[in-house]
């Protein structure tokens, strides 16, 4: 990773999945022809099976990993073609992962961890980063049917910042129960098939599908593979309902705002509005309004609006995949002169109340650029600008700050571990186990009961946290007027999540296997999306800058804070991330990787930390400095803090080896420190805190409290107290993945 | 009908604080013509979805249909009336 600012991101691969077809080829063909792909369901028995979006034509029987994995393969490998090198980091927006395999091993009752191992969404990229020899970082993005614009915005945003030149980012889903069933106790399938903005519309399709770009850094010339230029992006949230979008879109036309405002593109430049047009009465209602406002802002009343069309009628909603799939279709579009149609329903009118005409034929026009819209549960808006190479450079530009040389501050910290909610430096400093799980009455405690009766043990422990860290800023930064001392509210969330809401998952699914499938709880399936909770935060705080969600069993807190650290603006924004323990689900997902060395001596454990942080301010700083599977870079990117003179130097080390033997990790322990030459006390934080997913973000936020209070107590080194004045503290991950967090 | 429609009320009350786990109010604090949706008890779309399903379970009465189910949650009591007369 070189740090030399980049000033364009442009589409060198493009790879596809979807109900009508397989690659590029085949769905630029189906869709001039204006082929349909939604159909009876066909993945699982079900007893009126229901119009949904299926691929066809993958080797489904030979795969020896979940169907997810296998389209977001696919799709990947195309993106990928006749590039010789690796990507530098891979994205993937996932809302499901493995949960169709997963399914069917819990109807059958399967109890063997290992054949649970593709469950988590995390797995996916991890995936794919291995089949595209990527040793960068493999991140999961989670914002339900946004995640897969997030990923490409996440992706444009690292390359911006220097560090990345190629980046893989796209989105990928497949049809389960759990969505299926899922939306249709929302009401929110269309029995005869999704009619995006049509008057008798009166829901979606399910489907599944993925797409992936390649995202290539330019300095200079543009590379002769060019297709299409990602001019710029915006992500915002409604902060308004867990999933129902804003009435009149202001969520939506704020996304789009900020995403024409960061490509520098006129809005009388658009040629093509990608609409998200799920089908979905509230969703195409709140769309048309938001994308009339936009469009009249500057031109006379009735506003010009672009052509526009969702290929959702023809598709299905591939949820986490749409916006990604939609992402290589307008590079489609720009490559071959061609727009889509909406769809070709002969009672296709749009209502009166619809302000936007979608085009009802494909159409053959030249298109320089394209808008392209995803909204998703928990009020997530995303939106991308997509030009013809160069096209943006001709709009007139204004400066842009500079993101690569942020510091991060913390200006809040909370931390929850079985030992209660804060206060975790004194429990250690008395040498108190902080393993296993808090009792369910003292996480509700001081959340007003009307807020939190859907709320089950995920989303309880966010907004816990969340409260903690925001009363704890106030602490900080009190004055010695106590009147002036306010606390700092966040206006965007990045949360990071292993598993992400067992409680609701699992009960969603056995009161529908009870049921023979006929009964499921919509409650629970709006409560089991892995961004739920940070979509509760955001409506508890009116956050509506980005939300992010980032998901991954062996470092998520690293990913929730590396996707701040390139997609927070100037606002002050929270890190947050959690884990729940789950009697009947925990152990099959993530069991103890090495029981005969377990850390806590097998104390089921959860738990999970907060913090506020703002850039550009004095304080303690928290950073991700490496994250990815590259030993050397590990190493390197110490020795290269050394050589910097960095002001703090290392005055301890939480270590933690995820998803290898104990054996292994400390031998690459060894290994490292030898390499860095660094030689301070080593604190194994698993032991401190017990085994769960987000165990590392309980880790930083010990070393906040720790740093606060400028001791190292002995009783965690095995030694006296130690003065941390001047010093860091590093929360290192040695296993699966490595990564590297400075706290100081 | 009046009295098969008082005892579903009661009945509804207690099912309803169950469903919704709405555990700081007791059947007594729920009014019957109250309007349901947006009013004193907090209850929006998802609980009214919750309702539905848990009324299909219960009585195997369908309300699949968002125009009849925005006049059958107006209050308790013409969810009551609506479950009486469509309930075999």
């Amino acid at each position: 990773m070189d740090t030399t600012s980049t000033t364009k991101v442009v589409i060198t691969g493009t790879g596809i999945v979807c109900p009508v077809g397989i690659g590029c080829e085949q769905t630029l063909a189906a869709l001039k022809a204006d082929k349909k792909g939604v159909a009876p369901l066909t993945v699982f028995p079900a007893a009126v099976p229901l119009p949904v979006g299926e691929i066809t034509g993958l080797d489904w029987n030979s795969a020896i990993v979940p169907r997810t994995h296998l389209i977001a393969q696919t799709a990947a490998a195309e993106a990928m073609e006749g590039i010789n090198a690796p990507p530098d980091a891979v994205i993937v927006g996932i809302t499901t992962g493995g949960m169709e395999k997963t399914e069917n091993l819990l109807l059958h009752k399967e109890d063997r961890p290992e054949e649970y191992k593709y469950h988590s969404t995390g797995s996916v990229a991890v995936f794919v980063a291995e089949q595209t020899g990527c040793k960068g970082p493999a991140l999961t993005i989670s914002t339900a049917c946004s995640s897969g614009s997030a990923a490409i915005m996440l992706g444009l945003s690292m390359i911006r910042s220097g560090r990345f030149k190629r980046v893989l980012a796209g989105g990928a889903d497949s049809i389960c129960r759990l969505t299926y069933y899922g939306f249709n106790s929302l009401q929110l399938i269309d029995p005869t098939g999704a009619k995006p903005f049509c008057r008798n519309r009166k829901g979606m399709s399910v489907a599944e599908g993925a797409g992936f770009v390649l995202l290539q850094g330019v300095d200079g010339e543009t590379p002769e593979n060019t297709m299409a230029e990602l001019a710029g992006g915006g992500l915002t949230c409604d902060a308004y309902h867990p999933a129902a979008p804003h009435p009149q879109g202001a969520g939506a036309l704020s996304a789009m705002d900020s995403a024409m405002q960061d490509a520098h593109v006129d809005l009388e430049s658009i040629d093509y509005i990608s609409l998200h047009g799920t089908g979905t009465f509230d969703n195409d209602l709140a769309e048309s309004r938001a994308v009339a406002a936009l469009f009249a802002k500057d031109s006379v009343d009735p506003p010009s609006i672009p052509d526009s069309s969702s290929i959702k009628g023809a598709t299905g909603h591939s949820l986490a995949a749409s916006g990604a799939m939609e992402a290589v279709i307008a590079v489609m579009g720009i490559v071959n002169s061609f727009i889509p149609a909406n769809i070709s329903d002969p009672d296709s009118n749009s209502e009166t109340e619809i302000q936007i005409s979608p085009i009802q034929k494909p159409v053959k026009k030249e298109v320089k650029a394209v808008l392209s819209n995803s909204f998703g549960f928990g009020g997530n808006n995303a939106s991308l600008v997509i030009t013809k190479p160069g096209f943006a450079g001709t709009q007139e530009q204004s400066e842009k700050p500079a993101q690569q040389n942020r510091r991060f501050t913390v200006a809040g910290t909370c931390c929850l571990t079985a030992a209660g909610v804060g206060n975790t430096a004194k429990q250690i400093a008395q040498n108190k186990t902080l393993a296993g799980c808090l009792d369910s009455k003292a996480l509700a405690e001081g959340l007003p009961n009307r807020e939190i009766r859907r709320l089950k043990r995920l989303p309880r422990m966010v907004l816990r946290l969340v409260k903690g860290a925001i009363e704890n800023t106030s602490v900080l930064s009190a004055s010695p007027d106590e009147d002036t001392a306010s606390s700092i509210i966040p206006q965007s969330i990045f949360f990071g999540t292993g598993f992400g809401p067992l409680s609701e998952t699992y009960d969603f699914m056995t009161k529908l296997f009870e049921s023979d499938e006929q009964f499921t709880s919509p409650t629970d399936f709006v409560g089991s999306v892995h961004n739920a909770p940070a979509g509760q935060a955001a409506i508890k705080y009116g956050a509506k800058g980005p939300n992010i969600t980032a998901t991954c069993r062996y470092a998520p807190f690293e990913q929730a804070l590396l996707s701040a650290q390139y997609l927070a603006d100037d606002a002050p924004f929270l890190v947050v991330c959690a884990d729940e323990y789950h009697d009947a689900l925990s152990p099959l997902f993530d069991p103890p990787h090495d029981p005969g060395s377990h850390a806590s001596d097998g104390v089921a454990s959860d738990g999970g930390a907060a913090f506020i942080m703002e850039s550009g301010k004095g304080g303690t700083g928290l950073e991700c400095r490496y994250y990815g599977t590259d030993f050397k870079a590990l190493v390197d990117c110490v020795k290269r803090d050394e050589n910097n003179h960095s002001p703090k130097k290392p005055g301890a080390i939480m270590v933690a080896y995820p998803g290898i033997t104990r054996k292994a990790g400390e031998s690459l322990l060894e290994d490292f420190l030898e390499q860095t030459s660094l030689a301070c006390p080593i604190i194994d934080y698993k032991r401190l805190c017990g085994e769960h997913a987000s165990a590392s973000a309980v880790a930083a936020g010990i070393s906040m409290e720790l740093l606060s209070k400028g001791i190292l107590p002995g009783s965690l080194i095995n030694g006296d107290n130690m003065d941390m004045t001047g010093k860091s503290i590093l929360i290192l991950n040695l296993g699966r993945v490595l990564t590297l967090t400075e706290a100081g | 009908m009046e009295e098969q429609i008082a005892g579903l009320i009661e009945e509804l009350k207690i099912k309803m604080i169950e469903t919704l786990n709405l555990t700081d109010i007791t059947p007594g604090d729920i009014d019957e013509d109250a309007r349901l949706v947006g009013g004193d008890l907090g209850i929006d779309s998802i609980d009214v979805l919750e309702m539905v399903m848990m009324i299909e379970k219960e009585y195997s009465v369908m309300i699949d249909n968002k125009d009849v189910g925005i006049r059958v949650f107006e209050t308790l009591k013409t969810l009551a009336t609506y479950i009486a007369k469509k309930k075999k």
